[in-house]
């Protein structure tokens, strides 16, 4: 049997795989023959790979191995900076292909297998490239036992492409280390490797029935722990807090006739007014640390716009109300509070914050807040600059740019309200939309002059 | 051939006060003259406006006391006949006739260029549209 494995392995492999089925049919009598002749413990690395084309849920030892050291280092992984996971390189020692190439070349040798596919680094970059493209749809998986809850973590290949790193000369195995070194044979002598990614959140998914409610625990990346979670829940809950109608305030619209003011262009996935203000919070912060989001993480945003939002449908009106719920309860609070999951109190938004964090924070919503206010409550002076003035404010608090869009976007729908008969104007000369009571429409007009 | 229906300057002037009973409206010598604050909207600022309209002519519209500026000393205000003077409508018959009604018109399309010229100052760009002078076509008296 064995002899006939090699014959044909010799033949397969005496040319570079052309197709996915010519790596996969390799790959699968390296297999049998490593199972054969019983030295499958020596090439641990060789029997990964090969299991790996073949069976979408591995779950022998080695792969719980690879596994588990990849999620050792994950844990601290940061999607902004991915490289930190792995510093001393041991992850690309791991998942390389370099070690599959060194195994595989040891055991043809080792057989008598005279192949191409490890001699030629041409060659075993056309089988890197082909065995990325069948593993690509085999996401690994595997569970932890030491975490006391089920823990569930998973690894995809995205693709496959040159390392980086020139490593010439260092082909391991006697390649064709006579390749010319100019440039252009140097940049084909790059080593190929995985590259794999983990979609962030996806290795923490870990749902735990003992904790119930929708709850979860997941891996802390910074503080390097893990924490309770309930991701669901709080978003159900801020959909609860976004649908809060204030009845006065709704009386107060009806029966005092105030002036509607014109529709603004929103997109409907942030029609409400909470979720339009949670967009400002975010985009003030981002202005006011300068694009820094540690200390204003969004999930405490929210949670405080949340929990001070009264219901008012007008967004300025709303939000000088939670910014002023906000200012008023930490105010009250010198030392570093915790912002508690609304639906899961175990949680604590902030902490990450130490006294310096908190009072950044503090010093965040102070500025947003009397910012607002300034636009909003116009001095005598000020009153007399109208909008220019009210720009400056908000160009300060959002951003210039931002502010010029608003305008020209504000333009426009006066523009469409025009043409289309659905601009007026109420008792006072004040323009409005024609669904405000006593509101006549603004006639067409051409305006004149230089 | 349809005859228009003129608005008396006495008809002009209640139709004033009541769609903006801010505004000052007195008739002298059959020369109707509208005083007030004017705001387009609650960002907006607060103007003071006078607006004098004799039957047969015209509605002249002024703001007075160098309330509307140009972004660069010397420089033009878009569609203004002069400084403190803007041009609400091309001046032809079937722009602005007699038989329209000064609250429904001029002080609306005053509120709208209004609001262009605050957006003109913050950005440079005119977005309310119009007809440049270098474009007349038909200029008469109002019937």
């Amino acid at each position: 049997m064995r002899p006939a494995i090699i014959e044909k392995l010799n033949r397969h492999m005496s040319s570079a795989p052309k197709t996915e089925a010519d790596v996969v049919y390799g790959l699968v009598e390296i297999r049998k023959l490593l199972e054969q002749s019983g030295h499958k413990e020596r090439f641990p690395r060789l029997v990964f790979f090969c299991d790996w084309v073949v069976h979408p849920w591995l779950k022998g030892r080695e792969t719980q191995n690879v596994l588990m050291e990849l999620d050792q280092r994950l844990g601290r992984y940061d999607a902004s900076r991915p490289w930190e996971i792995d510093e001393d390189g041991k992850v690309h020692e791991l998942l390389s292909l370099r070690r599959f190439a060194e195994e595989l070349n040891a055991c043809c040798r080792e057989n008598g297998i005279d192949e191409i596919w490890t001699q030629d680094i041409w060659v075993w970059r056309e089988v890197s490239r082909l065995y990325s493209e069948i593993v690509r749809d085999c996401p690994l998986s595997m569970k932890r036992q030491d975490c006391g809850f089920d823990y569930l973590a998973t690894l995809e290949i995205d693709g496959c492409e040159p390392s980086d790193d020139l490593r010439l000369g260092a082909w391991p195995h006697g390649g064709q280390r006579n390749l010319p070194g100019d440039s252009g044979e140097a940049e084909a002598m790059r080593e190929t490797e995985l590259r794999w990614f983990v979609p962030p959140g996806h290795l923490a998914a870990c749902p735990n029935s003992q904790i119930g409610n929708g709850s979860i625990i997941v891996p802390d990346r910074k503080l390097e722990c893990w924490k309770h979670s309930n991701p669901k829940g709080f978003a159900e809950w801020f959909l609860t807090q976004c649908q809060i109608r204030d009845a006065l305030a709704e009386a107060d619209w009806v029966f005092k006739g105030s002036v509607e003011p014109l529709p603004s262009p929103v997109p409907s996935e942030y029609k409400y007014p909470l979720q339009r203000i949670v967009q400002l919070m975010k985009r003030h912060r981002d202005i006011f640390f300068f694009g820094g989001r540690d200390i204003a993480r969004s999930v405490i945003l929210t949670t405080l716009a949340g929990g001070f939002y009264k219901g008012q449908r007008s967004l300025t009106l709303a939000l000088e109300s939670v910014l002023d719920g906000i200012h008023a309860a930490l105010s009250a609070i010198p030392q570093v509070p915790s912002v508690p999951n609304p639906v899961h109190p175990e949680e604590n938004f902030a902490d990450t914050w130490d006294q310096t964090k908190y009072e950044q924070f503090k010093s965040y919503i102070e500025n947003f807040r009397r910012g607002l206010k300034a636009a909003m409550h116009p001095t005598v002076l000020s009153e007399r600059q109208g909008l220019e003035k009210s720009t400056d404010h908000l160009g300060e608090l959002f951003g210039a740019d931002r502010v010029r869009d608003a305008i020209r976007a504000e333009a426009a729908e006066i523009n469409e309200g025009r043409n289309s008969g659905k601009l007026g104007v109420a008792v006072g000369g004040v323009l409005t939309g024609m669904s405000k009571a006593g509101a006549i429409p603004v006639p067409r007009n051409q305006f004149f002059g230089r | 051939m349809n005859q228009i229906k003129t608005v008396g300057i006495r008809e002009q002037a209640a139709w004033m006060r009541s769609r903006n009973p801010q505004f000052c409206c007195e008739i002298n010598g059959g020369l109707l003259t509208c005083c007030g604050p004017l705001q387009p909207g609650p960002m907006n600022a607060v103007y003071d406006v006078v607006i004098q309209y004799r039957v047969g002519t015209w509605p002249k519209v002024l703001l007075p006391c160098d309330q509307i500026r140009p972004l660069e000393p010397g420089g033009r205000i878009p569609h203004t006949h002069g400084p403190g003077r803007p041009c609400l409508f091309y001046p032809s018959r079937a722009a602005w006739r007699s038989d329209m009604k000064l609250s429904h018109t001029i002080v609306p399309w005053l509120s709208l260029w209004l609001t262009f010229y605050e957006m003109w100052r913050v950005t440079g760009e005119w977005y309310g549209g119009g007809i440049s002078h270098g474009e007349i076509k038909e200029l008469e008296p109002a019937a």
